[in-house]
């Protein structure tokens, strides 16, 4: 752990709570990448991400400090994603705004430097990964989440959803079926180019 | 190798496999080109997930997320776990510091070596109160003590003074004769003679005053045996006069044999018991 999050905490134990910006600001991003992955909307990922960091300060006083205070608030931040995945799940009322939308996807697109007809292909297929996702149950998108684009191993993604470990390793396996079906390249006339565009990059 | 599935390619491609395994699915997707394309198909979908920009995150969001944590965030204290181990192990520490030198200095003390005083633990204490209670209990005893129960009532075994014998010489004397006749009854072979039981019936008479004296005296050891003395005599009274082979056969002779034997162990005893009294 760096000396900055080390002095931070104490600080903040001390009763500084203003001292909990610096570690805020330093990892803030990470998690809320995490948590936009895990939720797929921009909305519940900032809400997931300050639920993580209110849960972590006031665990402060238990955290023990062998590991870095980024891999601890990310730890829970996996498991605060979850739970509102979940519960948005059970509310019928919710109707979240999509991961890819106009500013997302020029969001995005600005980073990629494309022109207008790339950033709309790219646009495209967003909203195809987007959709192929929510065939996902809340498990297995968080478990393929977190296995193939964080890259987190399975015992710590079994830790922290709390299931077994074989039970986070199957959640991962059914994902990438899933999404192979949901992504598999078929006759439509919807979206041609987008699929075209998918078709390439299957390729 | 077992048929590779789906889902053993999808570990393949994710790292979930062990390097035999893996190897062992290479192999198989060299030589089996339906196997590879069903590979490659996951593999592309994985990589289609795989590049998805990180995305921005503004100072306007973290500034907004900060405002939003900071209205719930409460004033924390240090930890105080650790203070709390400290004090517990402080105790600890103590604690062992004083078993340890109460073994040591003990040592030499259960040795029978060395000057050292006895050093007071807790095991000292209660052995000490222990010997303080069991001197107050035989102190009570000794002021009222209970009768010894001797054929379930008090019996003569004990080195209390004989009350009623020493204030009484006639019943001394009705016990000395008493204990005079059963020993020649029981040294005796055939049917007891006739002086013989002219005795025993006086005895008998006598032996019933006698009882009463000594309950009324309260010494109520010599009372039972002068009672037991009675039952013993009452039977010599009433014996039948039988032949010697008759008598080894009858149970009832073989019962007045036992009770005489125990009456006259009580009257030595009893006998015994006087002779110091008599003397004061």
């Amino acid at each position: 752990m760096s000396d900055v999050d080390q002095q931070a905490i104490r600080r903040v134990l001390g009763g500084e709570r203003d001292a909990y910006r610096v570690l805020m600001e330093r990892h803030f991003a990470t998690i809320y990448r995490v948590t936009l992955r895990i939720t797929g909307n921009d909305s519940d990922a900032e809400e997931a991400a300050q639920e993580a960091f209110l849960r972590a300060y006031n665990k402060l006083p238990e955290f023990r400090q062998a590991a870095g205070f980024g891999t601890w608030v990310y730890r829970i931040a996996m498991n605060c994603a979850l739970n509102l995945v979940e519960r948005r799940g059970r509310e019928a009322s919710w109707n979240a705004a999509p991961l890819v939308t106009e500013q997302g996807s020029e969001r995005f697109a600005a980073e990629s430097q494309r022109g207008p007809e790339q950033a709309l292909l790219d646009s495209e297929s967003a909203r195809l990964r987007e959709r192929a996702m929510q065939e996902l149950t809340p498990m297995e998108r968080t478990a393929f989440v977190l296995r193939h684009m964080e890259d987190q191993p399975i015992d710590v993604i079994a830790k922290a959803l709390g299931v077994p470990a074989n039970s986070a390793k199957q959640a991962v396996f059914r994902a990438v079926a899933k999404l192979r079906n949901a992504l598999r390249p078929a006759p439509a006339v919807m979206y041609p180019r987008a699929l075209q565009q998918h078709a390439k990059e299957m390729r | 190798m077992k048929t590779i599935l789906e889902e053993d390619l999808i570990a393949y491609h994710l790292g979930e496999l062990s390097w035999w395994q893996s190897m062992q699915v290479r192999r198989r997707l060299e030589h089996d080109p339906l196997l590879a394309a069903e590979s490659e198909e996951i593999a592309a979908t994985l990589r289609v997930f795989c590049c998805d920009p990180a995305p921005a995150v503004s100072d306007a969001m973290v500034e907004r997320s900060w405002e939003r944590v900071r209205g719930s965030l409460g004033v924390l204290e240090a930890p105080r776990r650790s203070k709390r181990v400290w004090v517990w192990s402080t105790v600890g520490v103590c604690a062992a510091g004083v078993i340890l030198f109460a073994v040591i200095a003990d040592v030499p003390t259960s040795k029978g070596g060395g000057n050292h005083p006895p050093v007071q633990t807790v095991s000292n204490q209660v052995a000490a109160e222990k010997t303080w209670s069991q001197r107050l209990v035989d102190e009570l005893h000794r002021h009222k003590a209970a009768p010894t129960p001797y054929n379930n009532h008090p019996g003569p075994l004990t080195t209390a003074p004989v009350d009623a014998v020493a204030e009484d010489p006639a019943l001394a004397t009705h016990l000395d004769t008493a204990e005079r006749v059963l020993t020649e009854v029981s040294h005796a072979e055939g049917p007891l003679g006739q002086d013989t039981r002219e005795q025993v019936h006086r005895l008998l008479l006598e032996n019933a005053v006698y009882h009463q004296s000594a309950a009324q005296h309260g010494d109520m050891a010599t009372a039972a045996v002068i009672d037991d003395l009675g039952r013993v005599l009452i039977s010599l009274d009433a014996e039948p006069t039988l032949a010697e082979t008759q008598r080894a056969h009858d149970p009832d002779a073989f019962r007045l044999q036992m009770n005489l034997g125990g009456v006259l162990l009580d009257l030595r005893i009893l006998h015994h018991n006087d002779k110091p009294s008599v003397g004061q």
